[in-house]
């Protein structure tokens, strides 16, 4: 089964077509990368599937449901991590956050969730469990205004893990990382990639072919390309590129 | 000296009144900061004055009128502002100017003797009623029980207001909740401080717990401590110099933030040595 199957796909952002047409499958446990210009309708993409924005047309399904009755399964690291960086909040309070209230979902108000100011062990045990996921147990307990921007990400990780999702959305998670740390986020997403889907919005093309087995390009409209044909191709090529060039070799392909 | 003011009944009700409104804006002011959203309260409690001066108008306790017409501008600011977060600066604007002038209007309107706008605008601590202690409380009750029960809720919607949305939690909502309960808390401070100078208590004291804070939780609590704090001392002073304690409490409160940012710089400079 699909992970994430997209069908004939529309959107619309304020009275303009943002993507167009779009046609996708997800298999389980593929590392995807989208790739594509500023304003091609990536992040538009993730939020859709995420049922942020609705579509015009179109059916988006996880494991075979339509998303919106399966949020729970999805996971998202938003783009912008840097927000409220002076927040008084303790690294494993923002873990916590992630905890998903599937009730609300579905419309009806949840049990225990109105007085709730202590988190209860079993939510702390679960994002501990996270946060190990990440390498970053150890810092639980400090206010995530002392940690840098890479060690942040991780978080936000791990926030996206509490939930126990079968697929993990990034959106340029690595965009305002050195280049040590995008490294080393990319490390992280391959182990986790051994039991979770990933799709991973991103500029980092040199580093997104050493880690991805499919690659989609959208600008509006989609195209699709295969790692595994084009690996050989990529791989002889020593260096960073720029997304043009690699459009090039993988549309040369063809 | 200090006994002697004790011996007061105003001056107790006035101690009372300060430390009500102490906690009520240490809690809310945190909210209030962290979502960013102070001259949105600003423009409330300039508004409110419109609730004053129809209040007034009509014949009605003036604490309530307000309560009303600051209720109603949050709520009015929130449906304006939820949509147009770019344009925020000139609904805040329009809301606040408008709302002082209806006051001014329905005062003038208003036949016989004219009340003290001062009082209103600066704060008449000293003149608080046993009444206006009970409708305090009342009050802050409303404020803490709310902030109590969605504490999770303001929470996700004030540190990642996108994330809260994705895991379910209604973001509008709690958008024009905060402000509801901004109105609430300004109410209380317009009586110890004046409408003017509520932004000052709403800011003051939390940028001082902000630092000192790991959760939103604590950063309340110390808000408040910080901010009943700042009233003491502010009333003896202004007990003891014949000064308007309004302004006497936010000079001590500003006199602290000065020194704490300075005792920052320096500690920095020789940290980073």
């Amino acid at each position: 089964m699909d992970a994430i199957n997209i069908k004939n796909l529309t959107c619309f952002y304020d009275e303009q077509k943002v993507l167009e047409d779009i046609n996708l499958d997800v298999k389980e446990r593929d590392f995807l990368a989208i790739i594509g210009p500023n304003g091609g309708g990536k992040s538009t993409l993730l939020k859709t599937v995420l049922g942020i924005i609705t579509p015009k047309k179109g059916s988006i399904k996880i494991f075979g449901k339509e998303n919106l009755k399966s949020l729970e399964m999805i996971g998202y690291v938003p783009q912008n991590t840097n927000i409220n960086i002076d927040f008084p909040i303790r690294v494993i309070d923002v873990v916590m956050m992630g905890h998903v209230d599937t009730c609300a979902h579905q419309g009806s108000p949840s049990k225990n969730k109105f007085f709730n100011i202590f988190s209860k062990p079993h939510e702390i045990q679960c994002a501990l469990g996270s946060l190990k996921e990440v390498g970053m147990e150890a810092y639980a307990y400090k206010k995530i205004a002392t940690l840098s921007g890479g060690q942040r990400q991780r978080v936000m990780i791990a926030r996206a893990l509490c939930s126990n999702p079968k697929i993990l959305l990034l959106d340029e998670p690595t965009s305002n990382i050195d280049a040590e740390g995008q490294r080393s986020i990319y490390e992280l997403l391959k182990k986790l990639n051994e039991h979770i889907t990933i799709v991973v919005v991103s500029h980092d093309i040199s580093v997104i072919l050493e880690y991805a087995n499919k690659v989609v390009h959208i600008n509006k409209r989609l195209v699709f390309h295969d790692m595994q044909k084009n690996i050989n191709k990529v791989a002889k090529h020593e260096g960073h590129f720029c997304e043009v060039e690699l459009m090039q070799m993988l549309g040369s392909q063809k | 000296m200090i006994v002697e003011a004790l011996g007061y009944d105003f001056f107790q009700n006035a101690l009372i009144a300060g430390m009500l409104v102490s906690i009520a804006s240490g809690i809310i002011g945190s909210l209030i900061v962290v979502n960013r959203m102070v001259f949105l309260a600003g423009g409330i409690a300039h508004t409110s004055y419109g609730g004053i001066g129809l209040a007034i108008y009509f014949g009605i306790p003036v604490f309530f009128g307000a309560t009303l017409f600051s209720l109603a501008a949050a709520m009015l600011m929130a449906y304006i502002t939820i949509n147009n977060r770019e344009k925020l600066d000139i609904y805040i604007g329009l809301v606040w100017s408008v709302g002082m002038a209806i006051g001014i209007l329905f005062i003038d309107m208003t036949p016989g003797y004219n009340v003290d706008l001062m009082s209103y605008l600066f704060g008449s601590i000293l003149a608080v009623s046993q009444e206006d202690i009970y409708y305090m409380s009342a009050l802050l009750a409303i404020i803490v029980l709310c902030v109590l029960f969605f504490y999770k809720d303001l929470l996700a919607v004030s540190y990642d207001s996108e994330y809260a949305a994705l895991r379910g939690v209604n973001v509008k909502f709690f958008y024009t909740f905060i402000l509801m309960l901004s109105a609430l808390s300004i109410v209380m401070a317009i009586k110890l401080v004046g409408l003017i100078l509520v932004i000052a208590l709403l800011t003051i004291p939390i940028y001082l717990a902000i630092k000192l804070s790991s959760s939103l939780a604590m950063m309340m609590f110390l808000s408040s401590l910080f901010s009943i704090l700042f009233t003491f001392v502010g009333l003896f002073l202004s007990y003891r110099f014949n000064l308007t304690a309004g302004a006497t409490i936010i000079m001590v409160g500003a006199c602290v933030l000065i020194m704490f940012l300075i005792y920052e710089k320096i500690s920095m400079h020789y940290l980073n040595r």
